[in-house]
């Protein structure tokens, strides 16, 4: 793998082995050290590294990913809302505190509908259900995205990602 | 469905920190042996229910250029659409989506512009440059408008996180 693929100002290359090997690591009874094993390194090292990527914020958090299909949400739906300096963040606020919306973010284009959320639920009932339940506590429209068909699901993996 | 133990077990991972002997605390709490958690993570690894467990990253802080990005397409061109999204890797999530409004009873709202885009999708790319050449491309291929590529681009995070277990 050529270091083209990155940008190699924000991380040298073994940091990069280090990314790549953290990505989806063995599942033992102590991944830690087979990884850096693997990586010619010792566990202490690695972990150094790691927590040093952490402060940089290159590395997000460590977690397992789990599909939501499987978990047995299927209804899902993407939030649109037009707010502005006066409720942007009362509105995000109340979005951020449901543990069902997982992704908030403003994305500010020529149509005002500026804040998006992404929302999960285990029936359509229960995705109305909890879009009713902000509805009545931020009273603006909402506009909602209904998932019809998934075309692609995976995660970002850097090394895959060229011109 | 997931038995009760395979959902503790699921709980108890996300927040598990990388160190040697992952699971013996886990284990003690749960009156299991690591093994056994093992074995439970590699079944539902196995039926796809664990996708991956690893890193999340920061694609913004390696210099990343992404966004979210919606197009207004016909049926028609939905083959095409689906094979340029299957071979590109800066693409991780695309959908088709249909639209709804939840104003307010009394007063009559028009249906909005932005809900006509059907094709809603992620795409990452390792700079601006590319990330622009990526979407001229897709424009070209599948001869789109300009007014039919919406490129969202975030101005803020207020939550980025996915617990529900």
């Amino acid at each position: 793998m050529s270091n083209r693929l990155l940008n190699t100002k924000q991380v040298t290359k073994q940091e990069k082995r280090v990314l790549d090997a953290l990505y989806d690591i063995p599942i033992t009874e102590s991944p830690l050290s087979e990884i850096s094993q693997e990586l010619g390194i010792t566990p202490d090292q690695l972990l150094e590294i790691m927590t040093n990527l952490e402060e940089r914020h290159v590395i997000r958090r460590f977690a397992p990913v789990f599909s939501h299909r499987a978990l047995g949400y299927t209804s899902n739906a993407i939030l649109l809302f037009k707010t502005n300096n006066g409720n942007l963040e009362t509105i995000s606020k109340v979005l951020a505190k449901k543990r069902e919306i997982t992704h908030i973010f403003q994305r500010n284009n020529i149509y005002n509908w500026n804040l998006y959320a992404m929302v999960h639920a285990k029936s359509h009932k229960e995705l109305i259900t909890i879009i009713l339940t902000i509805k009545n506590e931020i009273q603006v429209p909402i506009l909602i995205g209904y998932t019809e068909s998934e075309i692609k699901k995976t995660s970002l993996r850097i090394l895959e990602v060229t011109d | 469905m997931l038995s009760d133990l395979n959902r503790k077990i699921i709980r108890s991972l996300l927040s598990l920190k990388l160190k040697d002997e992952i699971f013996s605390e886990m284990s003690k709490e749960l009156g299991i042996s690591s093994s056994q958690i093992v074995e439970v993570l590699l079944s539902l690894k196995d039926k796809g229910i664990l996708r991956r467990w690893g890193i999340y990253l920061n694609s913004k802080e390696l210099g990343y250029e992404s966004a979210l990005i919606a197009l207004k397409i016909e049926e028609e061109k939905l083959d095409l659409l689906n094979a340029w999204v299957s071979r590109e890797p800066g693409i991780t999530h695309c959908y088709s989506r249909r639209f709804a409004i939840l104003g307010e009873e009394k007063e009559e709202i028009e249906t909005p512009e932005i809900s006509k885009f059907n094709i809603w999708f992620t795409l990452a790319s390792k700079d601006l440059n590319s990330f622009q050449r990526k979407t001229k491309q897709m424009q070209n291929d599948l001869q789109l408008e300009s007014n039919s590529m919406l490129i969202l681009s975030s101005q803020r995070k207020f939550k980025l996180r996915f617990d529900l277990v």
